[in-house]
């Protein structure tokens, strides 16, 4: 088996979306539903 | 009974030129290339998993499988699982979030608006008191690491020096607190030059997003200026050009029905005018119109679907892969949920009152308190804390795909729910309906074998 995109792990790999990496707020389709929150980064996710 | 049964959010995608598959596992998003023994042992489930784990040669294997959440130990309940880290994100005090509408005046007159024609209102002095006031309340009782705001409108622009003169004032308070902090700015882009621009991004405004809805004679008849014949497409395209270098630029095409087969041109125009050339600070995407409130009932036999979208946003993607542009991220990456569902964000009206969500926006009976009182857990609130789709709604506890959409779009289940009875994928994401293709495309466009010289 061969890892084509590494897995995130656990609840502290997810990476963190609000600020100015958030893979959601600026590209065209990273992020699932960027159409919902504009591409602006409204988005949150886990991080602990 | 072994230790191991297969993860629930597995996804396999068979290579027939290889005779291998590919997993994608939503929960870890992982992605890997699996030999056909693996794959059949998955397959078979627990059993299958058995003869993986009696074999001592394959200890290895099954520890790279559980990382990759492939496979998950037998009483692990994933759904509790998903619960759980969604609420972590939901109720994380990392960030403050606020969209601040800086006024509902707007010098457009969009044909999909759904702001409606309320009297336009500017936040003046004493909404910066508010919020600031709000801002330090909450940090000394959450302890927020970060605050992000969006500068909305209307045109926010129309009202730049509140955004100017509050931004000032919310640096000076994050720097005692030591809280990092963010901004954004949506904007029609017909006020914006070069000074704005610098003077934004001094003031921590990372990026702006402007709407650009097709060559001109489209972009200009769904987008005019209110009350004159000017051009807003070739205002929007010189201001662009004025401030790329100073502040990166997103720009959201949004497309229906109507529009979507001149996005090539678009592109083609972006391209003549050295705007989407090779340019970092540079991005686009398209969005979808949608009947958000009666305001904007007139565009609805217009709209795409959640299908149609899809399609459209695969074919948008090979356009600019086939073009030469590598989207660089053009993989998912799992979502928490949107921040309206969340007690950490909100939406401040010009007057000082707080929505959920920007769909809200001039929308006085969603009004759910004021930036001058105490935010109490009212009705209107609960509906939005409350949002459980694990819960709530059985099509997501059944979705495979739950851990990258988060249940979509938190306004649209909660307001628009009587949509969701007739179309059962209007809340999903384009990954549910295409998620091989979007696979195939982002392996294809990583290989570089989709790109042609530009």
């Amino acid at each position: 088996m061969e890892w084509i995109i590494q897995p995130l792990n656990g609840f502290n790999e997810v990476a963190a979306v609000i600020f100015s990496d958030c893979p959601s707020a600026f590209s065209t389709t990273s992020c699932a539903w960027y159409s919902e929150c504009n591409g602006t980064g409204r988005m949150i996710i886990v991080q602990t | 009974m072994g230790q191991f049964k297969p993860s629930d959010y597995n996804h396999f995608i068979y290579i027939e030129e290889e005779d291998k598959y590919l997993i994608y596992n939503a929960i870890s998003n992982g992605l890997a290339k699996l030999e056909p023994e693996i794959f059949n042992r998955l397959k078979e489930g627990v059993k299958g998993l058995e003869t993986l784990e009696q074999d001592p040669g394959k200890k290895d294997l099954l520890q790279r499988l559980s990382d990759g959440n492939i496979i998950v130990d037998n009483d692990f309940d994933e759904i509790d699982f998903l619960r759980t880290r969604f609420n972590m994100g939901k109720f994380s005090q990392k960030t403050l979030s606020l969209t601040i509408v800086t006024t509902a005046d707007c010098n457009m007159a969009c044909v999909y608006c759904y702001q409606g024609t309320q009297t336009p209102a500017y936040a003046g002095k004493n909404l910066q008191d508010s919020i600031l006031k709000f801002v330090e309340e909450r940090i000394k009782s959450m302890g927020y690491k970060s605050l992000y705001v969006t500068w909305y409108g209307g045109e926010p622009l129309l009202n730049k020096d509140f955004i100017f003169s509050l931004s000032k004032k919310i640096l000076k308070l994050c720097k005692p607190h030591n809280l990092l902090y963010g901004a954004m700015v949506v904007t029609n882009g017909t006020i914006m030059n070069k000074a704005i621009a610098k003077k934004l991004k001094g003031l921590k405004v990372g990026r702006m997003q402007i709407t650009i809805d097709g060559p001109q004679a489209i972009h200009d008849r769904r987008r005019p200026i209110k009350n004159s014949k000017k051009s807003s497409y070739k205002l929007i395209l010189e201001n662009v050009k004025r401030v790329l270098g100073i502040l990166p630029v997103q720009i959201r095409i949004n497309v229906d029905k109507t529009n979507f087969s001149n996005t090539l041109e678009l592109l083609e125009n972006l391209e003549r005018n050295g705007i989407l050339n090779n340019n970092k600070d540079l991005n686009v995407y398209i969005g979808y119109t949608r009947e958000w409130t009666t305001n904007c009932k007139n565009i609805s036999h217009n709209c795409f679907s959640m299908k149609e979208f899809s399609v459209a946003e695969i074919e948008f993607q090979k356009m600019l892969i086939a073009r030469g542009y590598s989207l660089g991220n053009l993989y998912l990456s799992p979502t928490g949920t949107c921040v309206s569902v969340s007690p950490h964000g909100y939406v401040i009206e010009p007057g000082g009152e707080l929505h959920k969500c920007w769909s809200d926006v001039g929308n006085k009976e969603a009004y759910l308190g004021h930036v001058d009182k105490p935010v109490t857990f009212n009705k209107k609130l609960l509906k939005w804390l409350s949002f459980d789709p694990l819960m709530q709604m059985p099509e997501c506890r059944a979705c495979k795909l739950f851990p990258v959409c988060g249940g979509g779009c938190p306004y649209v289940a909660i307001k628009q729910s009587n949509i969701l009875k007739d179309d059962k994928e209007y809340n999903c994401t384009p990954w549910k309906l295409f998620m091989e293709e979007k696979i195939q495309l982002f392996l294809k466009d990583k290989a570089g074998q989709l790109k042609s010289k530009i």
